[in-house]
């Protein structure tokens, strides 16, 4: 069996909630039945097969093709399988998603693995701002899975962060981990203004040069922290840049946000 | 039977079910890893008196530990998870916690979990980070030197306590190089300790006692010095027994750890005054494992 791929037919003007096509919810669908799946672009709803080009089977496996970024919420609550997006894709990249894999070529715009609970992400272009995060209103972010951004990240990610792990290769924006609850995010780049503003708890590792922080965080004593050796060892496990990563060296460890509990540390690696 | 002229008692030992896991020390230095390791494992030769058995099993090398540091592997017998989980926060808590530039982890994957750091945590008084690596729960527990870092719980094992042999010697001299012998042997073997002193046990004992409080009292049928006023099982000729108790994590460790260290015994042959091997039991009824020393040795 060859994995089910989808090949957009056309860019559409609206977007489209792909969430109905997770591996989870096709599991056990005929192709005539998941051909007849309706979506809605606007005021008009389509079937799967006006949108998109069908061919192969297995559903374990999904590859969409020719994507843009009006695809939003792919991969939202799978629990099993994988997907390849074979370019850019929308916003809510793999909301609330509890296990399997996704894999994005291109870019991705906001609120990529927001309150994702488990399993990996891999962004090998661009993401927006809110990565990790909790979707408007809510108040849990990301709580468990591992998401990885091959390039640069935009504002506030893991905003509201609980669990898991982000890496993101190049250079993030401002309020990077702002309100972060727990977790750890590893920054290979630099990160820009009010990194680990309200932050309560969590780890952030900046690869970058140190920079000036929030007037809230204090600079603690230089010490040599075990739990780096096997941090690192779990980093270096990710292919590319990520497994030359080096956790031996700290240049400057900051604690805080005092202002809200201050357990949390951003280190200068 | 007879290895090297020494007899072998056609007898077997009898061993216990027992609750164990083994846990991981590094340090800064094989030095601080065996100040942490001998401490925890002090006072825990026997589960009557000290709640525990417990023993260093060997050294780690740099590559073979989570955090790249030298490390020593130690084992814990108790009767239940439950006696284990106290002994766990009382040993680790004063004995590993307090010693300068150590970590634990646990040396077992599987099995009932046991609190380790889920409960020592509380040392940070808040101050302390939990952090998820590679799928595990590490507690960091800011200290003066740093910080200890320690897993959250470690796994646990159905295991095999109370593995003996009796070696009988004319002299106590002889009988003690016989032994020294067997334990340097044995302690090259994975998956088992020694638990007494040196590994070696002078006061075997026997079950119940004529005084009602005293549960054990001394093997008055392998004293030397009460032959003649009891039942005895020694020879004119023997003038000291010692005895050699294995805990393994499993049947097969116990069996392959008796073997190597009777062996080790009778190397010096019988010029080397040990007379007999011999083994302990209670006549097959307290214990389910049987070790049977001829089919051991066979």
């Amino acid at each position: 069996m060859t994995a089910l791929t989808l090949t957009l037919r056309e860019q559409p003007r609206q977007t489209i909630n792909m969430s109905p096509l997770t591996p989870n919810q096709l599991a056990g669908k005929s192709a005539n039945e998941i051909s007849a799946i309706k979506f809605w672009q606007g005021k008009y709803q389509h079937t799967l097969d006006d949108l998109f080009e069908i061919t192969g089977t297995d559903t374990t496996k999904l590859i969409l093709k020719n994507t843009c970024n009006q695809l939003i919420r792919i991969g939202a609550e799978m629990n099993q399988g994988e997907i390849v997006v074979e370019g850019d894709c929308g916003a809510y990249l793999g909301e609330r998603m509890c296990s399997g894999k996704i894999t994005v070529q291109g870019n991705c715009t906001d609120y990529a693995a927001c309150e994702l609970a488990g399993g990996e992400i891999e962004i090998k272009g661009n993401a927006g701002d809110l990565v990790g995060s909790a979707r408007a209103g809510e108040r849990k972010g990301m709580r468990g899975g591992k998401v990885i951004i091959r390039g640069n990240a935009g504002d506030r990610l893991g905003d509201l962060q609980r669990r898991g792990m982000i890496l993101a290769q190049g250079n993030v924006g401002d309020y990077c981990a702002s309100r972060m609850v727990a977790g750890t995010i590893v920054v290979l780049g630099n990160a820009g203004d009010n990194i680990g503003f309200s932050m309560q708890r969590g780890t952030v590792l900046v690869g970058g040069e140190p920079r000036s922080m929030p007037v809230t965080f204090s600079e603690s004593n230089p010490i040599d922290l075990g739990f780096l050796k096997l941090m690192g060892k779990d980093v270096r496990q990710t292919d590319g840049t990520f497994s030359k990563f080096n956790s031996s060296l700290i240049k400057k460890r900051f604690v805080g946000d005092l202002a809200f509990d201050g357990q949390g540390e951003i280190i200068f690696m | 039977m007879n290895i090297n002229g020494i007899e072998i008692d056609d007898t077997f030992a009898e061993a216990f079910g027992m609750t164990a896991t083994r846990l991981l020390i590094t340090a800064h230095n094989k030095k601080w890893c065996r100040n942490a390791a001998e401490s925890m494992t002090g006072f825990a030769t026997s589960v009557i008196g000290c709640g525990v058995e417990a023993g260093i099993e060997r050294e780690w090398s740099k590559d073979e530990t989570p955090d790249g540091r030298n490390g020593i592997s130690v084992l814990l017998f108790g009767m239940s998870t439950s006696d284990l989980a106290k002994q766990f926060e009382k040993r680790v808590g004063q004995c590993v916690l307090t010693c300068p530039t150590t970590a634990i982890f646990s040396g077992i994957e599987d099995g009932k979990p046991i609190p380790l750091g889920k409960r020592l945590r509380f040392f940070g008084d808040g101050h302390q980070i939990s952090k998820m690596i590679s799928g595990k729960r590490y507690w960091r527990v800011p200290v003066m030197d740093g910080e200890f870092l320690c897993e959250e719980s470690a796994g646990s094992c159905k295991a095999v306590g109370g593995g003996n042999f009796l070696v009988l010697a004319e002299k106590l001299p002889q009988a003690l190089q016989a032994c020294e012998h067997s334990i340097e042997k044995m302690r090259k073997l994975p998956n088992v300790i020694m638990p007494f002193p040196g590994g070696v046990v002078r006061s075997g004992s026997k079950v119940g006692s004529k005084y009602k409080s005293l549960i054990a009292s001394t093997n008055d049928a392998f004293c030397p010095t009460l032959t003649g006023q009891v039942k005895t099982e020694l020879t004119k000729d023997i003038g000291a027994v010692l005895e050699i108790v294995i805990d393994g994590l499993t049947e097969n460790d116990v069996a392959q750890a008796m073997t190597v260290g009777i062996r080790a015994a009778c190397s010096g042959g019988a010029n080397s005054s040990i007379k007999k091997i011999t083994a302990g039991n209670y006549g097959g009824k307290l214990g389910k494992h049987h070790f049977h020393l001829h089919e051991l040795l066979k």
